[in-house]
């Protein structure tokens, strides 16, 4: 065992802290490569180390937190890696006492990975694979990543330092105010996918001072029995007099928390940008004091996607995998997955997500398609519309590690069986990404007639599993559904092969309950049995189609029955009102399902921004409905839920301008048709322009594309207007709203005089502002609102409107 | 999609520059004045007195990626194809400074012959308390008509994507950087313009 891990047990250990900052102290100019200084200024490196162990850490880092290939080309020393990374360990070395560990940071690229940004996957993996074996190669005693804000780009991190190299990891993520990352994981989520990846020690570094640190810190430490790091910053970082930027808090002002991370769990303790040697000594004098606090969490089957953790338990409501999203059986679907179009695959997505699915399966089986390709373009469909976390359909293992890397969070993978060829293919894969894996109770001999056979079966699966160091948490167990129609005895061996495996093996189990009534009619009546059955046996997750109301029914009621429901508190949120409505809907269902779908699949196009496709809907959709109905029922609530994303960062402007495009075309097809039904309906009229002097106008428009998309009539002036042609045409037309765009310092007062004049005229045209130097309180100032993107703007807009 | 329109972009971009490198720098610290080279430049700023303090020569430049590549992101934007239209706009800007580095590198050549190896940052018009007025001086002074480079009557540039800056060359480093008016704790980008 490493050294590290051994004195976790019963230390609290302090880590060092600032690097960057005291680099800068040390004549590091800004926009000079930090890392370069391991060659050039090594001095300055071994000082800097050296005060550090001599304040008191244990723990000291390697100056290479941006010395990955990838980073050091932005300054065109990628070809200096090598040297870089050997430099800086020897110069951490030669500072170190004999007892000191010696950490190689490493941080972000600096890239976003697909689908946010196009770093692939694999690139970002071979980057951080290069870095970290030079690292050990050198000598380093632990891997310390740090600062990392997008989830996909940790798991290709620590993926890449696990396979390659035998060093424990500590991996720093850093939240924002929200205690989200930012890109939206929570450290709840973070938890359960660096879990699920086997990392040692999980901490926070940066970012929002000690503060808000410690209650990242508590959240941890009350989800995870791992070791936590924190590295707190000095505060948000303000310039003084002179332009300088300093970090605000004082030494003794950190230290003050020291206990209570302590308390929260934490394991080690150092400081991020600002932290000083003198702030690393009292940590040292503190902790040194204390023992750790021992965290006992159960360890619980938990699977996630980006932002969202679903735990899987005996004690928690039963769980709904999805199963839409596969072609079997289903020839629009396959015949869409062959032309690489994802528009049912968007559909069942969002239909199930609403439907109360906790975890949506994904398979895109279809013969003599690529499979690779499809099943990364469906995974990235699915979790940009949903956040519920992806069980990947597949068998096929090349499939599946393409899946496995382009999904974000931690999978469950469906699904290895007791074949030797699938154990050997698929369980090592489940290892090195971190997945949740399905173990189906089959084997070379084919399904076991009997519930001890099944049982035998599974024993196999989990005890190879552990073999290869997956946790019991993290397997699943299917102890397979035969048709009753035809295997009518092997019922009941199904229901009894869920008891032994729960019993012997203490797994998590799923099932896929839909097949017990093939051949049957009237399906439904047999499948809700069956599945009332399963969860008494003890059935955590099954695999069933969300959409049908009485299978969903079934699961609540029986929820409530084996005491997974809480004070029936899901069961009475679901059908505690409405009842009336229930009964009128099922007299309409019918008509209303195909109606819903029109208007759902031109919602969803907008959403995906498939401008080719959406047009040929709106013409069809045009059959049964009016067009005002199509606005409002279909693209407008499709731009809105484009500009949530936007708001919470899964959306950013290309995907913006895509769902207006697609709006854009749709209005083109519907503006005549509203023209001649004369029903001009509109949420106001908004008069833009940028204004006299001023001749930048990309933000304008984009404003105005957005303000169109959701029901404003726009009259653009366009650039350089003058402020008397914007106020007289404001009074002319009768506008609501004048928007207004500066980007300069020098054309903004224009603002000013616009607002002002109107006072004059004592009129209540209401004014926006927006531009690149204007500010919330400059607009404050003026008398008029603002807003800081096309998203905001249009929110604004609304309200102002609903206000006069 | 992105990449094939950095590759599209090239055939657009028509990328031109020009500097000049003055003298005899008097800065008038009690009057905020700077005048460079025998009076070619005068004008008033603190924070250009900040950044050529200790300087020897100082460079001005101009450059410009033409206006077609503007152009077509407008006949984009107007034919409804907002997400290229957004795309090559931040193509265009992303051009445009990687051609002013380019003639930073130039003139830093010529200053290491001079035996003033440390460059200043490039202070553009706009930062800091330097007025965008100065921009047509500038321009004359580079002879800017063979650039196709004019401004609009508020002292804007046309082509939009197009640079002019003053940098400071000296024996010594000046790392004086210009400084937004804003609260950087509150800043909400993520990557700061004045770096």
């Amino acid at each position: 065992m490493s050294s590290l891990l051994k004195r976790l047990k019963n230390e609290v250990l302090v880590l060092d802290g600032a690097m960057g900052t005291e680099l800068h102290k040390k004549g590091l100019e800004v926009g000079e490569c930090p890392e370069k200084l391991n060659l050039t200024h090594p001095e300055i490196l071994t000082e800097i180390h050296r005060s550090y162990v001599e304040a008191g850490s244990d723990i000291i880092q390697t100056n290479t937190f941006g010395a990955s290939r990838i980073k050091l080309d932005e300054y065109g020393l990628g070809e200096e890696v090598e040297v870089i990374n050997r430099k800086a360990v020897e110069l951490a070395k030669a500072a170190a006492n004999s007892d000191t560990i010696i950490a190689a940071s490493m941080g972000p690229t600096g890239k976003l990975l697909e689908p946010l940004g196009d770093l692939s996957f694999q690139k970002a993996y071979e980057i951080f694979a290069e870095q970290a074996q030079i690292l050990e190669d050198a000598g380093v005693d632990v891997i310390s990543i740090e600062t990392m804000t997008d989830l996909q780009e940790v798991r290709a991190a620590v993926i890449a330092v696990k396979e390659n190299t035998s060093l424990p990891i500590i991996c720093h993520l850093t939240y924002e105010e929200s205690l989200k990352t930012m890109t939206g994981t929570d450290p709840v989520t973070a938890v359960t996918v660096l879990e699920g990846l086997g990392v040692e020690v999980i901490g926070a570094n940066c970012s929002m001072g000690p503060e808000g640190l410690l209650k990242i810190i508590e959240t941890l430490g009350k989800n995870t029995s791992t070791y936590l790091s924190v590295e707190p910053n000095a505060g948000l970082p303000i310039l003084d007099e002179n332009n300088n930027t300093i970090f605000p808090m004082k030494a003794s002002e950190m230290a003050s928390y020291l206990k209570k991370f302590v308390d929260a769990g934490a394991n080690i303790i150092g400081g991020c940008c600002g932290s000083t040697p003198e702030y690393i000594r009292l940590v040292a004098e503190q902790v040194k004091k204390l023992k750790p606090k021992s965290k006992n969490h159960q360890a619980e089957t938990k699977l996630a996607s980006r932002s969202k953790t679903v735990v899987i338990a005996d004690n928690l409501p039963t769980r709904i995998i999805g199963e839409r999203i596969n072609p079997t059986g289903r020839k629009e679907l396959s015949a869409e997955l062959k032309e690489g179009k994802m528009n049912i695959v968007s559909q069942e997505a969002t239909a199930q997500a609403k439907a109360g699915a906790d975890i949506l399966d994904v398979n895109v089986g279809v013969p003599k398609i690529d499979q690779v390709i499809t099943i990364k373009q469906a995974i990235t469909t699915v979790q940009n519309l949903v956040n519920l976390p992806i069980c990947i359909d597949t068998t096929d293992a090349e499939v599946l590690e393409a899946a496995l890397q382009t999904v974000v969070g931690k999978p469950l993978i469906n699904s290895v069986n007791g074949e030797e060829e699938s154990l050997n293919s698929v369980l090592p894969l489940a290892k090195k990404y971190g997945a949740c894996v399905l173990g189906l109770t089959l084997d070379e001999d084919g399904i076991p007639k009997t519930a001890e056979g099944r049982l035998q079966v599974a024993r196999k699966i989990v005890e190879r599993a552990l073999e290869l160091g997956i946790k019991r948490e993290n397997i699943l167990i299917d102890a397979l559904t035969l048709t009753a129609s035809a295997q009518q005895e092997g019922v009941q061996e199904t229901i009894k092969a869920i008891r032994l495996i729960k019993e012997e093996l203490g797994v998590a189990t799923v099932l896929g309950v839909s097949n017990i009534s093939f051949g049957l009619p009237d399906r439904k009546k047999v499948n809700t049995a069956f599945l009332a059955m399963a969860i008494q046996a003890g059935l955590n997750a099954p695999i069933l189609d969300p959409t049908i109301e009485e299978m969903k029914a079934t699961l609540m009621a029986s929820d409530i029955l084996v005491n997974r429901d809480v004070s029936s508190q899901r069961y009475l949120k679901a059908y505690g009102q409405n009842k009336e409505a229930e009964e009128k809907k099922d007299t309409k269902q019918e008509e209303k399902e195909v109606e819903l779908n029109i208007l759902t699949q031109i919602q969803q196009q907008v959403l995906t921004g498939d401008k080719d496709n959406i047009s040929d809907n709106i013409k069809k959709a045009l059959d049964d409905h009016s067009a005002l109905e199509i606005i409002n029922r279909a693209l407008i609530p499709g731009i809105q839920e484009v500009g949530d994303k936007y708001d919470e960062g899964i959306y950013f402007l290309p995907q913006l301008m895509l769902g207006a495009e697609a709006m854009q075309n749709s209005f083109a097809i519907l503006k005549p048709i509203l023209e001649k039904e004369g029903s001009k309906e509109n949420q106001g009229r908004i008069i833009m322009a940028t204004v006299k002097g001023d001749v930048h106008d990309i933000g304008k428009n984009i404003v105005k594309i957005m303000l169109q998309n959701n029901g404003f009539e726009v009259i653009d002036l366009g650039k350089d207007i003058a402020n008397e042609t914007i106020i007289s045409t404001a009074l002319a037309k009768k506008a609501d709203i004048i928007c207004l765009s500066a980007l300069m310092t020098t054309t903004m007062p224009r603002m000013e005089e616009i607002t002002a004049k109107l006072k004059e005229s004592n009129s209540n045209i209401k004014v926006m502002v927006g531009g690149a130097v204007v500010t919330e309180d400059y607009a404050d100032s003026i008398g008029a609102y603002y807003s800081d993107n096309a998203v905001e703007a249009v929110k604004t807009a609304k309200k102002l409107v609903s206000n006069s | 999609m992105i990449d094939s329109l950095i590759e599209y972009s090239y055939s657009l971009i028509d990328c031109k520059g020009a500097y000049l490198i003055l003298d005899k720098l008097q800065l008038d610290k009690e009057d905020n004045l700077v005048i460079l080279g025998e009076n070619a430049l005068n004008f008033e700023s603190k924070d250009i007195i900040e950044l050529l303090e200790g300087q020897d020569k100082a460079a001005l430049l101009a450059v410009t990626i033409g206006s077609s590549l503007e152009d077509k992101v407008k006949e984009l934007f107007n034919q409804g194809e907002f997400t290229k239209a957004t795309t090559l706009d931040a193509i265009a800007s992303v051009a445009a400074e990687e051609v002013a580095n380019e003639l930073n590198t130039i003139i830093k050549e010529e200053a290491i012959s001079y035996d003033l190896p440390h460059l200043t940052m490039r202070f553009s018009p706009g930062y800091g308390d330097l007025k965008l007025d100065i921009q047509p001086k500038i321009l004359e002074l580079l002879n800017s008509n063979e650039l196709g480079i004019t401004t609009t009557k508020s002292n804007i540039l046309l082509p939009e994507k197009s640079i002019t800056a003053i940098i400071g060359l000296g024996r010594v480093a000046n790392s004086y950087r210009a400084r937004c008016n804003f609260h950087c704790a509150s800043c909400k980008f993520d990557s700061c313009v004045y770096n």
